[in-house]
């Protein structure tokens, strides 16, 4: 019944059997919902601007409000970028530095989008460093950290199988490339339209939606064995 | 060897999913495929069975990408009052970054364009455009020539009987001795036409030093603009080279 379902979707591919033929049209023929652009905050810019033209009259404590507003955001973000926790902090830390020491430059209307490439650029030297001196690319993706947090309501057994499955898709990601990862990141992660992930990486659009579709494929032969794992998650 | 499911051999099947085009399938499935191709995407994934897995796994995997969860933060980012006056750096950081790239966007184009003017005043005024030999033949002594070449005995008196030449005029002039009064008087020069000896004094008296006091004035405000320009310029790209390498 589940698996019905589940073909209905799309999310399911029909056995092989060809009995389920018209579930697979069906799948094919339906697509996904046109992706909705998030609404630009009016209300956010327009108290990030405020923020921001306090903190640059040297108040600290406005700069600290941005901080507070957007450092879970940055980490998220750089965390899944660079793939480990602390060089995540060092990077997200140095956003913030890097923000506060010309915060007089920021001319852009939103706060966030500037915020966020300057993190992004800081991830970027964390992955160039880390290129020059290969070790363990990505040590963190074992750590319970990494895991979704268990629900009370969920059985064990499913929780087992989604945290099996997180563990297995951020390894994957981990291994396709690094402009893949962050084009992927950004578009379904965080939701970020393609013109905004070509603004902010300095690449055209076609090579931004490029990168999301071939990242995805690459991510799909990375997970084929566990693709069963996926769809149980 | 091939994928074999059901009793059923799909090697036939498979190999010929190996020429299907599956960034196709991949940009259908996230509904960035144009019009042209959404058709033949649209058959690929009806008649494939293994474009209809593709394209089921691509959807499957985007939406399971959105789920991932990501570990908490640890750190507080917030600035200390230390950390901020050490990032802020002193007055000379600050005034530094002003002249970086972003800091003032209209200043390098602005030193750009002060210079090229600082430059062609001075070139103006030191008179490079205006040479002598461009000026009519027939034109009258140049306001703007160096003063007539004169013996003089250091007292400012000219030496009795010496010649005094007036040089200003490129050969073309009457040449002049002093009588000894202050006054001087034309030699006939025999390839020279006459001229008249008050048209020559009323020159020198009117039109020499004002010229020269303008051109002097070009030169210097050409000169003290470039310069001042010129010190924009290396300041601004200074401070370009110590910008921070994070700002986008």
């Amino acid at each position: 019944m589940e698996e019905t379902a589940r073909r209905s979707e799309g999310t399911l591919p029909a056995s092989d059997d060809g009995a389920t033929g018209s579930a697979v049209e069906d799948a094919a023929l339906r697509q996904p919902a046109p992706r909705v652009r998030r609404p630009v905050d009016e209300e956010r810019t327009a108290r990030d601007r405020d923020l921001v033209a306090r903190a640059v009259q040297d108040d600290l404590e406005a700069f600290n409000e941005l901080v507070v507003l957007y450092q879970d955001y940055l980490f998220a973000l750089v965390v899944r970028v660079v793939g480990d926790r602390e060089s995540a902090a060092d990077a997200v830390q140095e956003a913030f530095f890097s923000a506060y020491r010309n915060l007089a430059r920021f001319r852009g209307d939103s706060f966030r989008s500037w915020l966020t490439r300057i993190a992004l650029n800081a991830a970027t030297d964390v992955l160039r460093v880390r290129k020059r001196r290969p070790a363990d690319p990505f040590p963190e993706w074992e750590d319970e950290a990494w895991q979704p947090p268990a629900k009370e309501s969920e059985n064990p057994e499913r929780q087992a199988i989604q945290r099996s499955a997180s563990r297995t898709l951020a390894r994957a990601l981990s291994q396709i490339t690094a402009d893949q990862r962050l084009a992927i990141v950004l578009y379904d992660v965080e939701g970020y339209d393609y013109q905004e992930i070509a603004d902010m990486t300095g690449v055209s659009l076609g090579t931004v939606k490029s990168r999301i579709h071939r990242g995805r494929i690459a991510l799909r032969e990375l997970l084929a064995p566990d693709m069963e794992l996926l769809r149980g998650g | 060897m091939g994928d074999v499911r059901d009793g059923v051999s799909r090697t036939p099947q498979r190999s010929e999913h190996n020429r299907h085009d599956r960034l196709l399938i991949a940009r259908f499935a996230a509904n960035d495929a144009s019009a042209s191709e959404r058709d033949q995407a649209r058959q690929l994934v009806t008649d494939c069975t293994d474009c209809s897995r593709l394209f089921a796994d691509v959807r499957l995997i985007s939406a399971a990408v959105a789920d991932l969860p990501a570990p908490t933060r640890r750190r507080d980012f917030r600035l200390t009052p230390q950390q901020a006056a050490e990032v802020r750096g002193s007055w000379l950081d600050g005034f530094l970054r002003r002249f970086a790239a972003g800091g003032i966007p209209a200043l390098r184009p602005l030193a750009g364009v002060a210079l090229s003017i600082g430059l062609a005043l001075a070139v103006v005024g030191t008179g490079l455009p205006l040479p002598n030999a461009a000026m009519p033949a027939s034109a009258p002594l140049p306001a703007a020539g160096p003063p007539a070449e004169r013996s003089d005995n250091g007292s400012g008196q000219p030496v009795e009987g010496a010649p005094s030449f007036n040089s200003s005029a490129g050969g073309g002039e009457p040449l002049a001795t002093d009588d000894g009064t202050g006054n001087t008087t034309d030699i006939d020069d025999p390839e020279a036409p006459p001229a008249d000896a008050e048209d020559v004094s009323t020159l020198e008296a009117a039109g020499e030093q004002p010229s020269d006091l303008v051109r002097l004035l070009l030169v210097y405000a050409g000169v003290t603009l470039a310069a001042l320009s010129f010190g924009v310029l290396l300041l601004a790209w200074y401070a370009r080279r110590q910008e921070d390498p994070l700002l986008p």
